[in-house]
Parts: C-alpha cells; structure tokens; sequence
C-alpha cells in the first residue's frame, strides 16, 4: 500500500524519510559498533589463534583448530545436550506461564499494582541471593522441601534433589523459570499494549465469549510479542549459568554450555578455546532463533 | 638491574631516615597504588603505611572469585588494574608462564624472601618467586569434644584405623552421620581428596609433575575410594555430594557431624562463635589422621604480586615489603585473622602466646608442605576443573573410581 | 459479559501469581530475620524461634567482626551500592530508550533502505554471549581513543548498558511501532506537520504505554547486571549492588543473615517502579468485555 508522505512532494520527501532514518538509527548502531561489534570482531579473532603459553605453544593464528577441539571434548557435548534440555523446557514453560501471567494482568483491576510489584521481585532478586534461598529449599538435610513433604507424608527420607541423573536439570529449570518468568511476562504485557480497546469491544458486541477472544484476537496479535520473548527466553536458557553455578557447582551430570565456557576461560584462562565455544553457542542460538521465525510464520498462514 | 635495584633500595629500609633509601623513598612520595586484595585491612594501619612512606592506597577489597576473573581479564587485555595484586598458590603456572607478573627475587630484600622461603615454595616457578605470601593458609581437622565425649572417645584420632572405630562408636552413640566432607563439583569439594592423599602417606603427582594417582594402590587412588566408600556407608550425609566447603562448615556447626576432615585454623573462631554456632565452645582442632600417626597437610598460601602492567612498581614493592614486616603482619593477624607466613612472624606469635590453637598448629606446621613442590605447573586449572567433575561423578556413582582417575590422568597426562 | 466462573478463574490466577513469586522471597525475609546459628539449625527452622534485626544492622552499620573468608560489611557501601544502582537504571534506560523508539520508528514506520537490515544486525548482536566481547570490552574501556579511563566509571557502565541492551529495547518498540495505526500521523502529516514533529507529537504519545514497559524491562535489566559490572567497577564509585552483594559471600564462610537481608533491601527500588509504572502501562479497562 503506497504511503501518502512518499507520494507527496515527490523526490525530496523520499530522500528526507531516507536521511531522517539513518540519522535515527545511527546512536544506536554507533553504540552497538563501538562496545558490541568491535569486541566481537576481536573476540572471533581470539577463537582462531592459540591459547599460546597454555599449551607450550607459539601465540599464532591456528584456523579452525579450538573449534576443531572443543567439538570433540565429550565433555563439551554432553553439556550442549544439557543445554538443550534447558532450552526445551525453559522455553516451553516460560512461554505458557508468561501468556497467562501477561492476559490476567492486562485488565486493570484494584490491586494490579501490587501484583505487578511482586510480580517482578524474582527478577529483581539478585543471583548470589535466590542461590542462597534456593539452597534453602533443596537441601537435603534441612530444607523446606524435604520437610514439607515428610509432614505431608509424600516421603519418608530425606531425598537429595541434587543427587545424580536428570532430575536436577528439571529443579534448576525450574529455579530459572522462576527468575525469569516476570521478564517474559512482561515482554507479552508490552504485546499486549498494542492491541486497541476497541478490537476487545467491537468482538465483544459480535458474542465473541473471553475464550475465543483469547483465541482469536489475542493470541494472533501476540505473535510479534510471542518472536522476542520465544528468543529472549531461549538467550536467557542457553546461557543458563548462575542457577546451576550456586545449586551444583560444575557438576557433569547438569553442566551447561555456559559453565563450560567459564571454566574454560576464567577457571583456566583458556580464552582461545572458550571464545570458540561461546562462539558456537551463538551459531546454535542463531539457528533456533531462524526456526521459531520459520514456525511463527508458518502458523500464520 | 638498576630498576630493580632502586626498587631494593625503596623498600627495604625500616625507617625512612636509614641511609640510602631517603631519596629513592622520596621518589616514591606523593603516588598512589591500588592494591587488590580479596581480605579487609583497618584503614589505621593504611594510614601508617601512608605516614611512613608518603604513598597513598586505595585499597580494593572484592571476593576470591571476582578477584580472579578481575585479574584474568584485565591480564588478558594486557591492561592496568592493580600496583598489588592477589596471588593464590594456584596461579603460580599460569600467571608467570604468561609472564603476567614480576618476578621479586630481586625486589624484595633478601631478609624478607628468607623469612618467607617456606611459604613462598608454592609461588616459585622456574627457579624465580612471584609472590610474597600474607596468608598462611592449610588444612587441619576439626571435631565436636561434645560428641566425642558422649561416644566415648578420649583423643581425635591419630590414624586411619583409629578414625573408622571411632566413626562407628559415634554412630552407635546417635550421630548419624559422624563425618562432614563436601563432595559437591567445585574447588572446596576437590581439596579433601588432596588432603586423603598427602594424609594416606603419598603425593598425586611425581617430582616431574606426572600424575600418580591412577593406579589402585596408589594413595590418591584409596583417597577417593576411602571418599566413595564414606558415602556408601553412611560416614557422611547422602547431601554431600552437592554440599562445597562453607556447607560442610555450617552442617558441623550446626552440630549434625562430629568431625569435619578438612578445613583452615581460621575458621575455629566462627564455629565458637554462639551467634553462629549450635556447637560454640565445643569445636577443637585436631591433626589430620594418617596411616601411622598424624598425616600429611598441605598449604593453600596467598600472596601479594606485582603485575608487569603495574604503574607504580617501586611503591608497590615498598607496600609488600611493610605488609611483611612481623608487626604489621602480627596487628593484621590480630584484626582479620589471616594468620602470617613469615618465620619471625609466626615464633614471635607462638613465643608470646597470641597464636590462637597455637598448640596444634605449631604442630600441624612441620607436617604441611605444597600441594605441587615445584609451584603448581601451568595446567594446575585445567586439573582442578577436570578433577571438580570427575570425582563429583565418582561421589555420586556416575562413575566408577578407576573410571574417573583413569580420566583424569589421562587429560592430565597429555596436558604435562 | 464476564461470568462467574471465569472470574473465579482468574481470583486463581492471581492468587497462583503471589504465591510463586513470594514464597520463595518470603524465606528470604525469614532467612534475614534470623541468626546464622538458626538457619542453619537442623531441624529446620522456617520462622526464627528469636527473630532479629542484627542482620540488616550489621549490614547497614558495619561487621565489628572482620575476620578473613567470612562476611565483612563496611558502614555506607550497601547504601552507596543501591544509590549506583539506582543512577546507572535512570540514566541508561533514559539513553536507551530515546536511541531505542528513534530506531524502532525508523525501521518500523520510515521503512528506510537497509532498514531492516539494520534491526537485523542489532537484533543479531543480542546471542552472542557476554564472555567473547569481555576481554576486548576492558581493553576499550581501560584505553579509550579519547579521554580518561572509563574503568570504575559509571559513565562506563552507562556506555556498556547503552551498547548491550538498545537492540532489544529497539525490537520490542519496533513491534510496537509496527502495529499502531497509522492514520494519526499521517493525518498529521497532511496537515503540513514535519516528520520530526509529527514523530515528537503524535508517534511518542501513541507509543507511550508500550515505552512505559518497555522502560520497565529496561530498568530492570540494567538493575540485574552482574557479570560486566564485576570486571568493569573496583570501588564505590560505580558498583552497583548485584555486585556489592557478592562481597558478603566470604571465602570460607557466608553469613546467609546478612546476604539475605541485603537481597529484601535490594528489591525494595524495583518494586517501587513497578508499582509507579503501574499506572502507565495501560491495560483493558474493567468491562470492556
């Protein structure tokens, strides 16, 4: 559909939009070059040169060669399909949790201030403290967990929650959606700005009952909310770190991606290598995110 | 040469009125170091430094971790952050293979570097010293004279033996899990299997840094065993396997295990503290058991380094060198508790009766060497990261004991 | 239009809300309350038996105790943290989000060339994880091309928020931008209104709820950064709280008490915003279906 501003005037108002949309860009991008790109740059640099006196060897530029290896570490592997694991049930609960947070708050109702207020507390928590607070809960001696279900009579001995196999990657899940739900409830609540009164009301006066509201007005209209928040909270699980850090340590059976890369680059100063393996990781985020594009415009055909 | 002989001549006067080191402390006057630490200093004794010298401080304190990450990052972009810098035994490979810091051989006066030589072994790499060492640290055990008493047992025990009869008579006496040792995946949950393997009588490495722990009849290897087994039987909570070392300190504290097997002197004071501990009054520290008598310990010192990107390398050197001076170690001693390295600091400390469980230490001390004779080798971190995994798994029974040691020499091996 | 049970519906959905988001911070309130000896008393003691407010006075007065590898606290750094916080918060979600709804209008509605190819760089710079760029972030920071240090700067900090987090803050207004109607401006701009003014005047109103959020989101995520203040800040000049909050785990021991109560004190400010924000973030008014 032809705007009216570039019909109008002709030629110089086109060229006006073009410049007023550079010199609108151009803080942000200058920003984003000076403290993002350039690091980056030299950061992929690092990637492909030789972690030098930690291997007896020269400083130099070696290709491919860290990727080469931290692919074949099994020990990186298995922490990738951690991630995975992160990923998947991070991102699925977030996302169903985060909707209805978001469609019961966007009504006002007395009370909705406060409810917001506490709402966001677990995010504002800072990590080092809901750590603490959640070793509370877990511990097998005298946590919350363990007593509440001895005196409701679910179990009889103590269980270790962070013992070994899968379970604890479901427990710091779910520590993590707990930190990060207001974020994405917050994304939708900002979705669901957009969305005019007058839509509600004009379905409203059509019968439309609050369920096929939801599913007909709202949930379309959230798909733009549903993109960012789908790769927020991917970027957020993918780089799950400070849960599984305080809870388990660098433990292998719940070891993520991004602990590995701290061990590699801070516990062991390895920046070659870890710089590889953050860079992977970022490929592997790139090409989520290109599928939940694909699937989000799949499903609005 | 003459760099450093100015930065001799700098430091070592005691009083700046002492011939020769007037005009090179007069150089000196006026300029401001930042020194990172991760332990507080009384403003009061930073002010005499600064009354003495003419050198001002700013005086950063941050945790351990942040202290490390700070200085790995600002080392890696070969960037200022500190004119004294902390310096863990662990870093002594690492930060001068890299060539991140002096080496103060020749900084430091030859009276201090002796005074210090028994400590400052861990920070020596390639026949240079990189660090001078402020705070004493090595691992004793500690046990609830309570319990004991109540189970019937008269002395902490010497051996290995005497230790499981005493485990069992505690058990039978109600302590259900008499032993508290953190197993969880992170450095505290490692050291207790390189303080079993010193106090089981052997080493984990050779003098060429090779790994000799895989082999069952090794010591590290019936160390971790010892660790698996004291699982399995019920020693220790099921819990240990996720519980680090300031966990293990509380749990023992709270009165739930009769010994805890590894732990710093400095911490005896916190579990007698009454606001802090179920057990205050009744915490002792004992010598580490081992296979005849009292074990082998081993030292987990700190220092202080200059970082080659330092500004002021000449006040820096003169600050370390009145750090280490017995009497402003002995009031740092006595308002933080990081007990000193020097050894006139420490006789003059025991001989005038200041040194807190000054008994047991005077005789843990001779049994304490370095982890690493020769300074903790270049991949010391790799190992210990490998190591925080490996055991953990064994702990839980992922992961045979012969699995993980055959792992972890194996990566250590080809890294040597 | 709204029945019984789909009210009932929702009595439960806000209830579930407080109940998961508090109860959690609830044992942090009780953890603050109590000695170290009671929380880690076996069995465990989920209210302290004697209740006590020693820990937040030792947190906002000092630690007489300072004994190496345990909590030590100093009088004024816990208050001088919170007030960093609170400045980097302001003035970087300021920054952003002025850079932030020029570019998302930009992008959205002038449809600019290589427009979209500009979201799509900034959006692309949000997965690559904070690590890769550390090293050479310092090296900026420490020897920027012009001026001073920025190292243990808020003015760095401020920088670093600006570059990190305007591509989001972009993204989320650039949906916003894209789903408003369109008729106002244009009408505006018929009306022989210039672009600047009819973007000052009729587009930042419109947008003003979705900012209001957006502004949310942004304070928030500044107020939690962690891992680049701790390499970019030394003393209280900069520090922000997260940051300050890790100094009281000690080496060999925590006073949980004393982290605890600083974690509470630490979520008073956000809370506050939101309950501010509350009122601009407009939602469906009761009734309207």
């Amino acid at each position: 559909m032809p705007k009216p501003w570039n019909r109008r005037g002709g030629n110089r108002a086109a060229r006006e939009t073009q410049i007023l949309g550079w010199l609108f860009v151009i803080p942000s991008l200058i920003a984003v070059a000076a403290l993002v790109l350039y690091p980056m740059a030299h950061g992929w640099w690092q990637s492909m040169n030789s972690g030098g006196f930690l291997f007896g060897e020269k400083p130099g530029y070696v290709g491919l060669r860290n990727y080469r290896d931290v692919i074949n570490d099994p020990v990186s592997r298995e922490a990738m399909t951690h991630t995975l694991w992160y990923v998947l049930l991070a991102v699925s609960l977030e996302l169903v949790l985060g909707i209805l947070v978001a469609v019961t708050l966007h009504r006002v109702f007395r009370g909705r201030g406060f409810v917001l207020a506490v709402l966001i507390l677990p995010w504002a928590l800072p990590s080092v403290v809901s750590g603490v607070l959640w070793k509370r809960v877990f511990d097998p001696d005298n946590g919350l967990l363990n007593s509440l279900l001895m005196q409701l009579h679910i179990i009889s001995q103590p269980h270790v929650w962070l013992a070994a196999g899968r379970g604890p990657i479901v427990y710091i899940t779910l520590v993590h959606v707990w930190g990060v739900l207001p974020l994405v409830s917050l994304i939708f609540l900002a979705g669901l700005q957009s969305i005019p009164d007058e839509v509600y009301s004009a379905s409203a006066v059509d019968g439309a009952g609050p369920w096929r509201q939801f599913r007909h007005i709202t949930l379309p209209l959230l798909r733009p909310s549903m993109a960012i928040a789908l790769t927020v909270g991917t970027l957020l699980a993918i780089s799950i770190f400070d849960e599984i850090y305080v809870l388990n340590g660098t433990a292998l059976n719940t070891r993520s991606i991004l602990i590995q890369v701290y061990n590699t680059t801070f516990a062991q100063a390895d920046f070659a290598h870890g710089t590889a393996l953050a860079f992977l990781l970022a490929a592997i985020t790139a090409v989520l995110g290109a599928l939940y594009a694909i699937a989000l415009r799949r499903s609005t055909v | 040469m003459a760099i450093a002989g100015a930065l001799f001549a700098a430091s070592c006067g005691g009083s700046s009125s002492s011939s020769g080191s007037s005009a090179s402390s007069e150089s000196i006057r006026g300029q401001t170091i930042t020194v990172l630490v991760p332990y507080a200093m009384p403003q009061k004794l930073l002010n005499q430094f600064t009354a003495e010298t003419g050198v001002k401080v700013n005086y950063v304190v941050t945790g351990w971790d942040a202290t490390h990450n700070k200085l790995l990052v600002a080392n890696e972009a070969n960037t200022y952050i500190a004119d004294v810098a902390e310096f863990d035994w662990s870093f002594t490979g690492q930060f001068a293979g890299a060539g991140w810091v002096e080496p103060l051989d020749n900084v430091l006066s030859a009276k201090t570097l002796a005074d210090l030589k028994n400590t400052d072994a861990a920070f020596v790499s390639g026949g240079k010293t990189y660090a001078a060492c402020y705070s004493n640290d090595f691992r004793v055990s500690m046990y609830n004279k309570k319990m004991f008493a109540k189970a019937g047992i008269t002395a902490f025990p010497a051996t290995f033996d005497e230790l499981a009869a005493d485990v069992q008579k505690l058990k039978s006496s109600g302590v259900q899990y008499p032993l508290a040792i953190p197993m969880a995946a992170t450095e505290g949950g490692v050291t207790p299997w390189y303080l079993l393997t010193l106090a089981m009588g052997g080493q984990l490495f050779d003098s060429q840094n090779n790994p000799v722990f895989s082999d069952p009849s090794s010591a590290g290897y019936k160390a971790l065993q010892w660790e698996v087994d004291a699982v399995k039987n019920g020693w220790v909570s099921p819990g240990s396997v996720a519980m680090d070392d300031s966990v293990a300190l509380n749990k023992f504290t709270a009165g739930e295990n009769a010994i805890l097997l590894a732990t710093g002197p400095g911490n005896m004071p916190t579990a007698n503290d009454p606001s802090q501990s179920s057990i205050a009054g009744d915490a002792q520290i004992g010598l580490v058991p081992g296979n005849t008598g009292p074990g082998g310990s081993f030292g987990l010192p700190e220092g202080l380094s200059i970082p080659v990107t330092a500004k002021h390398k000449a006040a820096a050197a003169a600050f370390i060198e009145w750090w280490e001076r017995p009497e402003n170690a002995i009031a740092i001693y006595k308002t933080q508790g990081s007990l000193p390295c020097g050894a006139s600091s420490l006789k003059q400390l025991s001989d005038t009766g200041q040194l807190q469980g000054g008994d047991v230490i005077n005789q843990e001390l001779p049994h304490v060497g370095p982890l690493f004779p020769g300074g903790a080798p270049l991949w010391y971190a790799q190992f210990s990261s490998d190591a925080q995994g490996l055991l953990n798994a064994a702990a839980k029974g992922q992961m045979s004991v012969s699995d993980a040691l055959n792992q972890l020499s194996a990566k250590t091996a080809a890294r040597n | 239009m709204t029945s019984p049970g789909w009210r009932m519906a929702k009595l439960v959905a806000v209830l579930a809300i407080i109940v998961w988001s508090l109860g959690p911070i609830l044992i942090g309130v009780s953890t603050s309350l109590s000695t170290q000896r009671e929380v880690n008393a076996i069995p465990t003691r989920w209210v302290p038996h004697h209740p006590t407010l020693q820990a937040y006075h030792d947190l906002l007065g000092g630690t007489s105790n300072q004994r190496a590898g345990g909590t030590v606290t100093e009088a004024g750094t816990f208050t001088r943290s919170i007030y960093n916080s609170a400045i980097l918060s302001a003035v970087s979600t300021s920054f952003i989000l002025i850079f932030a709804t020029m570019a998302a209008y930009a992008v959205g509605r002038l449809r600019f060339k290589l427009g979209g190819a500009v979201l799509a760089l900034l959006v692309g710079t949000m997965i690559v994880p904070i690590f890769v760029v550390v090293v050479s972030l310092f090296k900026v920071l420490a020897e920027p091309p012009v001026g001073p240090s920025l190292i243990d700067t808020k003015g760095g900090l401020v920088l670093v928020f600006i570059a990190t987090l305007t591509p989001l803050a972009t993204w989320l207004l650039y949906t916003q931008v894209r789903e408003m109607p369109t008729e106002p401006e244009e009408a505006a701009l018929i009306d022989g209104c210039s672009r600047w003014k009819a973007f000052v005047r009729i587009v930042v109103p419109q947008m003003s709820s979705g900012i209001a959020a957006v502004a949310a989101i942004m304070m928030l995520s500044v107020w939690g950064e962690f891992l680049i203040p701790l390499l970019l800040t030394q003393t209280m000049n900069a520090k922000p709280v997260t940051v300050q909050i890790t100094e009281y785990v000690g080496k060999y021991t925590t006073n949980y008490p004393i982290l605890a109560a600083a974690g509470v004190l630490a979520l008073i400010p956000p809370a506050l915003l939101a309950l501010a924000l509350n009122k601009r973030i407009t939602g469906m008014l009761a009734g309207s279906s």
